[in-house]
């Protein structure tokens, strides 16, 4: 939804003609920050830097388009994204630099938590145990082998079915039945609504 | 979500992407909150994964086959030998001695219902099928549980397949009743059929069972399979096969 201009509203004086309405803008900030969580999360940074980011991209685009409207409007959430993710190369540059060496760096990052975070929605969840009943429910050992293989080790689709002598139909079947029975086992709101998962539940 | 979205998503969280592949997929979880929640799913996922390992359960998980169904060489070799085409019409056969005798004996308990069932004829006899036949039952077409097909000018040999979803019990009982008006016709009965490794439950039927009319097929889970979580209706599957003149 794009504020063609002709509808000014309360916060016309700041409001950038074709940026768009509050509540858009609302679903981008959710949706900017989950994604600089992830990355956060991901690259073991603080998690409150997500929050800043995101604030910083948005006064970005603010100053960017009271000077000239976006080139192609639609694409205002990969300009968002792209400026976050720009922030957070920054910033981590920034954090390297500033990083004081005590001299037991390793030692200190042998302490660290290898396994990220997950999103807040999930965090009252205890993945592991739903992912072994996933795992549990596969009725083929090498099925189970594709799962952490593929989401465990990252190896490539294409070496998996290679080495196992699959098609690649058949790996795409046993990939989506995973996530199908896990996103049940999350619950509705991480449900895709599809026929198909909904005949499993 | 379509193979291609899931593919994306897999790869931006192995760090596999770059330039306009990796612009493109963070834009989608900044604007398209559906690709968000599979996009957290699958990291939710790949975490589990990552605990599960680091408390040493994989490794078990991947290597005892009793942490699932039963596969081929231990207990569950019977139910692959059934799986087999070939070897499933001569349970067929076998088995289908043993329904009509359970149906009479049920028909002769069951007078007073409404819905009445009487005995199939079994086919007088059975020509040797010159030719195969694939009838796929799945659950992802739009009418997922009817296949209509053309009665056969010669004997042919149906290869039915089902698709019974994500998590499939080790075997199934499946019955094949013939629709008259109120009356079902149960013109074959097998009590055990082991799932295949692909997911699918398989079985074979000459033509001559199946002549021109309307069939029900259930697929219920055998007892053994029953939980608390499966044992529910939804657990059991029906497909019609209309066969036309």
């Amino acid at each position: 939804m794009v504020n063609d201009g002709s509808d000014p509203g309360p916060m016309a004086s700041c409001h950038p003609v074709g940026l768009p309405s509050e509540p858009e803008l609302r679903r981008l900030r959710d949706g900017l920050v989950a994604m600089l969580r992830g990355l956060c999360r991901r690259k073991r940074l603080d998690y409150s830097v997500a929050d800043d980011l995101c604030n910083e991209s948005f006064r970005i685009l603010l100053e960017r388009m009271q000077r000239e409207p976006l080139r192609e409007p639609e694409k205002i959430a990969a300009f968002l994204a792209q400026t976050a993710r720009n922030l957070l190369t920054a910033d981590a540059r920034r954090f390297g630099r500033r990083r004081t060496s005590t001299g037991e760096d390793e030692a200190i990052d042998a302490h660290a938590d290898p396994v990220p975070d997950v999103p807040d929605s999930l965090q009252h969840l205890d993945l592991a145990l739903l992912v072994r009943r996933v795992l549990e429910r596969m009725p083929v050992p090498r099925d189970r082998e594709i799962l952490v293989r593929y989401y465990l080790r990252d190896e490539l689709k294409t070496d998996i079915c290679a080495d196992l002598g699959l098609t690649e139909a058949h790996f795409n079947r046993v990939i989506d039945r995973a996530r199908a029975r896990f996103a049940a086992l999350l619950g509705p709101e991480h449900t895709p609504k599809t026929l198909f998962s909904l005949a499993l539940l | 979500m379509s193979t291609h979205d899931r593919e994306l998503i897999d790869r931006y969280l192995a760090d596999q992407l770059s330039g306009d592949e990796l612009t493109t997929m963070e834009a989608r979880i900044v604007m398209d909150p559906g690709f968000r929640r599979e996009f957290e799913l699958t990291e939710a996922l790949r975490v589990g994964l990552t605990r599960l390992d680091r408390s040493g359960e994989i490794d078990p998980l991947l290597n005892d086959p009793a942490n699932g169904r039963p596969v081929t060489g231990k207990p569950g070799q019977v139910l692959s030998f059934l799986s087999r085409p070939a070897y499933a019409l001569a349970a067929t056969v076998a088995a289908l001695g043993l329904g009509l005798l359970s149906v009479l004996m049920f028909n002769q308990l069951q007078h007073a219902r409404t819905l009445a069932t009487t005995v199939g004829q079994p086919p007088a006899a059975a020509t040797p099928a010159g030719r195969r036949e694939a009838l796929s039952f799945a659950m992802l077409r739009s009418d997922a549980d009817a296949i209509s097909i053309r009665s056969p000018d010669s004997p042919v040999q149906y290869d039915l397949s089902f698709d019974v979803g994500a998590e499939p019990a080790a075997e199934y009982s499946i019955t094949i009743s013939r629709i008259e008006a109120d009356t079902r016709i149960i013109v074959l009965q097998i009590p055990r059929v082991a799932t295949d490794d692909d997911g699918l439950v398989r079985m074979s039927a000459h033509s001559a069972l199946l002549s021109p009319g309307t069939y029900a097929i259930r697929l219920a889970p055998t007892s053994k399979d029953r939980t608390p979580e499966t044992d529910s209706a939804s657990s059991e599957f029906s497909y019609t096969l209309h066969i036309l003149t």
